[in-house]
């Protein structure tokens, strides 16, 4: 029911009565600033997202169906360059690579970052200082990081011969085809679990203390208060983060770059490695390039819609 | 000469001045002065070489240059104090890229107009020969009034072969693979350097100067991947990544697969090495430490090497393959960018830093062999060790470059992480040898 001015009390004098239509229009008005507004602050994200995100990933779809190099020419090939990727050598190299990697590192990352996250939530006293150096690892950069394991790696003076040494042993060739890709994925986890462990440490933290106490009383040990309480309470969280581990570890490419530059032969080519090695390393190749791109990307998308389906599954259609 | 032309002036000036000389006399002696200034202008003019500078030059130029050494920029930054004497007005900046990416960065910046000069390597040459971006050079190259200059050039008929342009100045040639020998081992094996006159007895020296935890006899598959290495023993077997005509893969090849089972038994002898012990930064150090009796690397390893070494030491070419001695190199050049405004500018500066003093300096500090014949009179073999100047001779006799198709980088890159799949054991070299073939098929798109 609209009001009617002629119908409305006296305003206090010096107040002005407003028509109906100039009140529609003044609150057109505010709410059209209101939204310019709300748009002007999300502008700076949204251009960001549009310029760093969407135009890239519409620009490899066009690059994916042309040959060429990325300053020269280029001519439209149509699916030629999704054609061929089968018969690229070492492609399944990489692909194998890639998925043995993330199967080492994602769980230990997860596992690892879990427990840590147990131990730092007990801590009273001091624990910011041990949530920081968890979390150090995080703040090197891939290159950096790569480059500190290089020398804790090295056969002659390495830190990790040195301890083989001490223990007996002969030293180990860390780098070599057979540990390579371990040494990789061991790498990613020591970068990683101080990132998952605080994220984890947040979450345990916010659990409602009532049920521990509980079952405490209950009389429920420690394992059974983690298997019972803790892993289903934090279940969402976990699948988040299996989800966004399992993505970050198949783009591995900075510490494979540094580390071992996708060798010795190809124990270390990721599928990134392959299409930074198409990008830069190889002349007239982007199309390739873009096409394996494309290709992981549907593959990411797809891993992670299972992924997403069989947790909803567990948590029962939640 | 314009300070005495000034001198002169001022003097009929004040001679004018104070009346010693009346102003028919004064006009008369300005007459005369300019006819003599232009006529010592255009004798002088007749002995110029048409190449050389015509004018002041003045502008700024952008130099993108690879990293053969720790020195590169202070190198080129020493260059551009010599060529500011002559011409004070031009500036310079340097930037450098990385090998692993240089065909891109340089790609990328050419089209760009991102930088005027760009350091290239010879394995490029046929991809730029094929585009406009890079300034054609041929008319100034081919002047014959550059002609005695040439002359002084190496490897101009292989520049040539790329295609009717020329698109810069060499500067260096690079070997790719040379062993570095520690010939103090090589005597207590009971050898002379003339083991690598045979494959056996290459292999004898090495099985007999491996001594396990201590030293390994030959250290491979260390050098950027192993750019050149299984190439060179290609090449020495006969095959080559393409036929000569381009039109066929020239690998699959029986005595191409014994060089292979050859390099890849040096391994599983236990005498090198596995892959993955010394990355390319680590193995000069591992050999002047003694762990590696051999080192098998690029040149470029000279200039990391301690100046004083513990032991006598040479450096050697391969031994001979089934077929033929091949010594593999590679040249580097100045190219000038199409963009660039001032291309008489762009000229000038990279003939002055190929010319014979800057050509033997730059050289002689970034371990490598000068690309001008007249560098040793010019001071090379001052600053770098005395083994590369006395294996000259070795490594320019068999001298074999590269193959004239496009995609010879990209074919070799993938070849050699094949290849060294074989040393790791994880195919077998008549696996790892279809396997480069197939790459050479895809790659080139036969």
């Amino acid at each position: 029911m609209g009001l009617d001015a002629r119908v409305m009390p006296a305003a206090p004098s010096g107040r002005l009565r407003l028509a109906p239509e100039e009140h529609r229009r003044l609150s057109r008005n505010r709410r059209l600033k209101r939204e310019v507004l709300g748009w002007a602050f999300l502008a700076p994200m949204f251009l960001c997202f549009v310029i760093f995100l969407v135009l890239p990933v519409l620009g490899t779809v066009w690059w994916s169906l042309r040959s060429g190099g990325l300053a020269g020419d280029t001519k439209f090939v149509g699916l030629k360059n999704f054609i061929d990727l089968p018969d690229i050598v070492g492609a399944s190299a990489a692909v194998t690579n890639t998925l043995v990697f993330a199967l080492i590192s994602v769980p230990l990352i997860l596992v690892g970052a879990l427990a840590i996250a147990l131990l730092l939530a007990r801590i009273e006293r001091g624990g910011s200082i041990y949530r920081f150096l968890i979390y150090f690892p995080v703040l090197v950069p891939g290159v950096v990081a790569a480059l500190i394991w290089l020398f804790m790696t090295n056969v002659d003076f390495g830190l990790f011969n040195g301890v083989v040494r001490g223990l007996g042993g002969k030293p180990v060739v860390w780098l070599g085809a057979d540990h390579a890709l371990t040494v990789l994925a061991i790498l990613d986890v020591w970068r990683n679990v101080g990132y998952w462990a605080l994220f984890f440490v947040a979450a345990i933290i916010g659990l409602p203390k009532e049920l521990y106490q509980a079952a405490e009383l209950d009389g429920a040990s420690a394992f059974a208060r983690l298997r019972y309480l803790t892993l289903p309470l934090m279940r969402r969280i976990i699948f988040f983060a299996v989800v966004v581990a399992t993505i970050w570890g198949l783009q591995v490419f900075d510490t494979a770059l540094v580390l071992t530059s996708g060798g010795p032969g190809t124990a270390t080519t990721t599928v990134i490695y392959r299409v930074w090695l198409y990008m830069f390393g190889a002349t007239n190749k982007i199309g390739v390039a873009s096409a394996i791109s494309l290709v992981l990307i549907v593959t990411i998308l797809l891993l992670t819609l299972v992924q997403m389906r069989l947790l909803r599954g567990r948590r029962g259609g939640d | 000469m314009n300070q005495r032309i000034h001198r002169q002036i001022s003097a009929l000036s004040e001679a004018h001045h104070e009346a010693r000389l009346s102003r028919r006399g004064f006009v008369m002696g300005l007459l005369q002065l300019g006819l003599s200034t232009a006529a010592v202008a255009s004798i002088a003019a007749g002995f110029r070489p048409a190449y050389a500078a015509a004018k002041s030059l003045k502008g700024h130029v952008r130099f993108l240059v690879g990293p053969w050494s720790e020195g590169e920029v202070a190198h080129h930054k020493h260059i551009a104090e010599a060529f500011n004497v002559l011409h004070p007005d031009v500036t310079f900046d340097f930037r450098l890229y990385q090998w692993g990416t240089a065909a891109q960065e340089i790609g990328a910046s050419v089209a760009g107009g991102g930088h005027d000069i760009y350091m290239t390597t010879e394995s490029s040459y046929p991809d730029y020969q094929a585009g406009t971006r890079f300034a054609d050079l041929t008319a100034r190259i081919n002047d014959p009034a550059f002609a005695a200059e040439k002359a002084k050039y190496l490897y101009w008929e292989r520049t040539e072969s790329y295609g009717p342009k020329l698109l810069g100045l060499p500067i260096s040639w690079h070997v790719e693979d040379a062993l570095f020998v520690n010939m103090d081992k090589v005597k207590e094996a009971g050898h002379d350097a003339s083991f690598i006159d045979s494959w056996d007895g290459f292999v004898d020296c090495i099985a007999k100067m491996t001594k396990e935890g201590e030293t390994y006899g030959l250290g491979i598959g260390i050098q950027l991947g192993g750019y050149g290495e299984w190439y060179q023993r290609l090449r020495s077997a006969g095959g080559s990544y393409l036929t000569p005509d381009l039109k066929k893969p020239n690998v699959n090849l029986p005595d191409v697969v014994k060089v292979t089972e050859q390099m890849a038994d040096l391994f599983k002898r236990g005498i090198a090495p596995p892959l993955g012990t010394y990355g390319y930064d680590a193995a000069p150090a591992a050999f002047a430490a003694g762990k590696l009796a051999i080192l098998s690397s690029d040149l470029a390893g000279t200039t990391v090497l301690p100046k004083k070494m513990p032991f006598d030491w040479k450096l050697l070419p391969y031994p001979p393959g089934p077929v033929s001695q091949v010594n593999f190199n590679d040249v580097t050049y100045y190219m000038v960018n199409a963009k660039s405004p001032d291309q008489d500018l762009m000229w000038e500066v990279i003939s002055f830093w190929t010319n014979g003093a800057n050509d033997a300096y730059w050289a002689d500090n970034s371990g490598t062999y000068p690309a001008r014949i007249d560098a040793p009179q010019n001071g090379y073999g001052t600053n770098a060790v005395p083994q590369l100047a006395e294996a000259l001779p070795l490594f320019e006799k068999h001298a074999v470059g590269l193959e004239n198709f496009p995609q010879w980088a990209t074919v070799e890159g993938l070849a050699e992480a094949e290849i060294q799949n074989c040393y790791t054991g994880k195919s077998t070299p008549a696996e790892a040898v279809a396997n480069v073939e197939k790459i050479v098929i895809h790659e080139v798109g036969l």
